[in-house]
């Protein structure tokens, strides 16, 4: 597997992450979250940035 | 030396492609699961040499795996090596005290992660 094809499963992982995330801060902006809603966004975020270091996006 | 198989466990796809390859490229096996539910079920079928986890997942974190697989019946001896994000002493000495044998931060190094590995598994590094 080249460092080019795990760049575009990053990418493809962001995107799905940054939907999931929005969806949730959606519900937490319409006082619709649970505790599991909260842990969701963290965990998006957390992914997002975990992956990115990888490809040297430390900015 | 016969080849160790290690299991990885870990929610992002990105971070279980690129462990699963530096381990193979290291000369061990990887297995890997998309959560520590799966996790742990996957630990119960297989015999591993070593477990890299995540912390923050869905459906059982990685101190759930910690303390499932620490507890569990079988393999209480694994090395399992905590891979995350997180940096915090509080949530390495909560690691430490449910049994993790070692702390990793990501970004990884490749080297580096080879290197643990060899070390606990008493593998000879590619």
């Amino acid at each position: 597997m080249t460092m080019d094809s795990l760049r575009e499963t990053f990418f493809a992982e962001c995107e799905e992450l940054i939907e999931s995330l929005t969806e949730n801060l959606d519900l937490v902006a319409s006082h619709e979250w649970d505790t599991e809603t909260i842990n969701a966004v963290f965990r998006a975020v957390h992914s997002i940035k975990g992956a990115a270091g990888a490809f040297g996006f430390n900015h | 030396m016969t080849q160790k198989t290690i299991l990885v466990i870990d929610d992002s796809l990105t971070i279980r492609r690129l462990v699963t390859q530096t381990l193979e490229e290291g000369g061990f096996a990887a297995v890997s699961a998309e959560d520590g539910a799966l996790g742990v079920e996957a630990f119960q079928k297989e015999r591993f040499d070593a477990v890299i986890t995540d912390i923050n997942m869905p459906n059982l974190d990685g101190f759930g795996v910690l303390e499932a697989i620490r507890t569990g019946p079988s393999n209480r001896k694994v090395p399992i090596l905590v891979l995350t994000t997180e940096s915090s002493q509080e949530f390495k000495d909560k690691a430490r005290g449910l049994g993790a044998t070692g702390w990793i931060v990501k970004p990884f190094d490749d080297k580096q992660l080879i290197d643990i590995l060899s070390l606990v598994t008493g593998a000879d590094a590619a």
